[in-house]
């Protein structure tokens, strides 16, 4: 369990690989990289996560090879220089934005509500994760 | 599951051991992030069903805890505590401490065992979980010849264990990890040691020696001891702190680590190579210490022992157990554990802050071995270290709990381990260290002449790659450094950038007041580049001493370069820029001087703050303008030159470092598991169905700025607790509470379905 290595960890989809080597149980004089892939589906979810009264999804797609990219940005050291470059030369744009599942615990979620007070009816910005959304 | 949802950042107890009757106090740990510090904490017991029974939890208590459990949160500390009075033998179990929505994986296992409580004349042996215990049992001449045996007490019955006619255990459940021993024909007692002790371990035994009628007993009762536990963030610190009595000055004071049994530090001077520079140890009486481990790691996890040892005494002497958890889901560190400056140039070590009152300050110290360390400034006190005098300063960085530390005019002795302390919050010390290599520092400041009563000029010189950054002249005091721009202004805000950049300070009238040392530095947002000193002196009337403090600047280099081609050979690629695709790359190749001189005297003009966007708006520019297409012509094949170099190496290091994936795909296996995550009413999200069947126990805002929203009614009625809180966060809870009485609602008429 330690000696596994967290490839890719989407918390927007729920996937989780990660890989280890591992003695080959029918060649036991070689090693080869076992891969696992764990993903959660959250059933009940909305087709866009940001707003409930959106149809339920049905569809759940994971594109093995999207998932794996290493597009967030990591810093290397190049000539005592440090340097932030991309792992992936096929990273999309910053504009481009993956379709979610589930909801990121660290980021706040609104949706706007009409509110009827005083036969006066208003959209008043509501909280769908109460608990990600304080000012602090 | 816990397995399945990946490691959990909850920490607590593993296993514990108390008596009947007895209370209990269990603390788990948890990440301070603010969505975490928010949520509801629970403590559930697993049933055999797999579902998780909540017990306590945020402003929640349950009919079985009613009036003998409660559990109080420190959203402050990162931590809660559950409390249990008056334990029976039916409170031992698995139970689980965690964070959110039970069975979401933010949770941590622990086991409970409640053992019956000893009787007055037991012999009692404490031990932690997973160590040996050696238990003697005494016995007289008259029994000397007869079989020994040793029982576990269980439901009130005698359980043979093990007994001296043969070497195994008799019950499976000690197999291969007990002995039972007669050291001698003439001993009067005999041991029994149990290894790799567990929790089920604990409870009552009995010795035996002889049958029966004349049978010789001992009651034995054995306890596992709970570990002190110790939760820290990545990149930050935890304090061991170890009490162990011992009347012996001269006893060494250690600590190791279980794993490997390695001395990671003691009162010898010893220091595990894997924690050089990170770790200090201090000294108090009696076998007294504490030791400071910082920059933690996510390999420091696990076990460790605080010991004391007397010299000359062979064995072990008194141990303490304490666990680490190393939290991987926070870096408070704000700075790479190792930072390179050149000889001559300089460094930023960013520190992070947590002001908790107005007067708690930032210190640097830099670390000196084992058990010292030296205090060069303090963000309250100023600089003390007066060698340190016009080279170090710490800057504020406004709203991200950070601080700068300044550090220029390296020399080889700079070379060392740093260390941040936030006064307020030891959780956050942080180790930084500090190489020095080869390369040719920036910016240059060039030589000077004044005479007192005249101005003076001091021209510091910018490679390119400072372009897009802010420059800056301040004047160096105690407590930082003083932005210089009226003088600049006054000047004629000099800035302009021929080969290089160069931006020039003008002292008025040089008087004594203009003495001291003067800084010339670039900045990237609040982020401290390269900074370079000069010190102004007056010796006599006459003249000012001209002393740049840099390592002697070669005039050749120092002096405008004349051709272009070498301007252009000056101007790598940006520092901590993100690298864009070939097309893009070009942006941030270096501008045509001329061009530059243009768009920076615009720039300063329209807003001299504006400075980390000129890159962008003069290569826009550079492509409007019609001799720019010129010089891209020519820069291009230089581009993709450099691009490619700096990728090709890129892609070497990568591949070097990421093999392992790369080496073949041998099988798959994948886990698919279905899980409702919008349904959560299963698991704890009700915890008292039959008082209140639709109502959620979790309160929809912290339940201390916000009205809770056990009951709808009760969020009507009383608007009065808004009243502690903004206006704005009212509104907020009740549109929410109005969104989520909705669901409820929707729930509540979809439920003949579900069912």
């Amino acid at each position: 369990e330690d000696e596994s290595t967290v490839l890719v960890d989407n918390k927007c989809q729920c996937v989780r690989i990660t890989s280890r080597i591992i003695r080959d149980p029918d060649n036991p004089s070689e090693d080869i990289v076992e891969r696992n892939i764990r993903i959660i589906v959250p059933l009940n979810t909305r087709e866009n996560i940001s707003d409930p009264t959106s149809p339920l999804r049905t569809e759940f797609k994971y594109n093995l090879a999207n998932l794996c990219k290493k597009c967030d940005p990591t810093e290397i050291e190049l000539d005592n220089q440090v340097f932030t470059a991309s792992q992936s030369n096929i990273c999309p744009d910053d504009d481009y934005s993956e379709t979610c599942y589930t909801y990121d615990r660290n980021k706040c979620y609104t949706t706007l509500v009409p509110i009827t007070h005083r036969g006066g009816t208003r959209m008043v910005k509501a909280t769908l994760t109460p608990d990600s959304c304080y000012p602090d | 599951q816990s397995s399945l949802l990946g490691p959990s950042s909850i920490f607590g107890p593993g296993e514990v051991n108390v008596l009947e009757g007895d209370s209990v106090s269990i603390t788990c740990y948890y990440p301070t992030t603010s969505v975490t510090r928010h949520s509801r904490k629970f403590w559930c017991r697993e049933e055999e069903s797999g579902r998780c029974v909540t017990l306590a939890s945020t402003g929640y208590t349950s009919q079985e805890y009613s009036g003998r459990g409660k559990l109080t949160d420190f959203p402050d500390k990162g931590e809660f505590v559950v409390t249990v009075d008056q334990l029976t033998q039916n409170d031992s179990g698995s139970y689980k401490c965690g964070v959110g929505v039970n069975g979401r994986g933010l949770d941590f296992g622990v086991n409970v065992l409640v053992s019956q409580k000893p009787e007055p004349d037991d012999v009692v042996y404490k031990q932690y979980e997973s160590y040996t215990v050696t238990i003697t049992c005494p016995f007289t001449y008259a029994t000397r010849q007869l079989k020994k045996s040793f029982y576990k007490v269980e439901d009130g019955e005698l359980v043979l264990i093990i007994d001296s006619s043969s070497k195994e255990a008799k019950d499976p459940r000690y197999k291969g990890r007990i002995t039972l021993q007669i050291q001698s024909t003439t001993a009067k007692e005999f041991t029994v040691t149990i290894k790799h002790l567990q929790l089920n371990d604990a409870g009552q035994y009995v010795c035996q020696s002889g049958s029966d009628p004349t049978a010789e007993e001992q009651n034995v009762d054995l306890r596992l001891l709970t570990p002190g536990l110790l939760y820290g963030n990545l990149g930050g610190s935890v304090t061991f702190e170890c009490a162990l009595d011992s009347e012996d000055a001269n006893a060494v004071a250690s600590l190791r680590q279980v794993r490997g049994g390695n001395v990671v530090i003691d009162s010898q001077g010893t220091i595990d190579p894997a924690f050089e520079g990170r770790i200090l140890f201090t000294k108090a009486e009696n076998g007294h210490f504490s030791v400071v481990i910082a920059g933690l790691r996510k390999e420091d996890t696990g076990n460790y022992l605080c010991g004391v040892q007397s010299n000359g005494q062979s064995g072990d002497g008194p141990t303490q157990l304490r666990q680490l958890f190393v939290n991987e889901e926070i870096d408070v560190s704000r700075s790479p554990p190792v930072l390179k400056g050149f000889p001559g140039g300089s460094v930023t070590i960013r520190c992070p802050y947590n002001p908790k009152r107005s007067d708690s300050h930032l210190q640097l110290y830099l670390w000196e071995g084992s058990q010292t360390r030296h205090l060069l400034v303090d963000s309250g006190e100023g600089l003390v270290q007066k060698d340190y005098t016009g080279r170090l300063a710490l800057f504020e960085e406004p709203g991200n709990g950070t601080f700068s530390v300044v550090l220029n005019q390296l020399t080889a002795e700079d070379e060392g381990f740093y260390w941040c302390v936030s006064d307020d919050d030891e959780s956050l010390t942080t180790s930084v260290k500090l190489q020095i290599v080869d390369g040719e520092p920036s910016p240059t400041i060039d030589k000077f002449t004044a005479v007192q009563g005249e101005p003076v000029e001091i021209t510091c010189h910018f490679p390119c790659k400072y372009f897009s950054s802010e420059k800056y002249w301040c004047k160096w005091n105690d407590h930082g450094c003083e932005d210089l721009p009226t003088k600049l202004s006054s000047s004629g805000d000099l800035v302009k950038c021929n080969n290089n950049l160069v931006l020039t300070l003008t002292l008025d009238s040089v008087s004594e007041d203009d003495e001291g040392w003067y800084w010339c530095g670039a900045k990237d947002g609040h982020e401290f580049e390269e900074v370079a000193a000069v010190r102004v002196e007056l010796t006599e009337p006459a003249k000012v001493a001209v002393e740049p403090a840099k390592v002697p600047v070669d005039p050749a280099k120092a002096a405008p370069a004349p051709a272009e081609e070498k301007a252009k050979a000056r101007c790598p690629v940006p520092r901590r820029r993100q690298w864009y695709p070939l097309s893009r790359k070009l942006r941030t190749s270096c501008p045509e001087p001329r061009l530059l001189a243009e768009e920076v005297a615009v720039q300063s003009a329209e807003d001299p703050a504006s400075g980390s966007r000129a890159s962008v708006d003069a290569s826009s520019a550079s492509g409007q303008s019609g001799s720019a297409k010129v010089l891209i012509s020519t820069l291009v094949p230089l581009g993709l030159v450099l691009a490619a170099g700096a990728m090709a190496v890129a892609i070497a290091r990568a591949r070097h470092r990421r093999n392992v994936d790369r080496v073949s795909i041998g099988s798959y296996r994948t886990d698919i598991s279905m899980s409702d995550l919008e349904n959560s009413r299963e698991f704890g999200a009700i915890d008292n169905p039959s008082a209140c069947p639709d109502a959620r126990e979790t309160a929809l805002g912290g339940k201390d700025e916000l009205a809770t929203a056990t009951e709808s009614t009760v969020e009507i009625e009383e608007p009065k607790k808004a009243k502690r809180s903004s206006k704005e966060e009212a509104d907020l809870a009740y549109s929410a509470f109005l969104l989520q009485s909705n669901t409820i609602a929707a729930e509540h008429q979809d439920g003949p379905k579900e069912a």
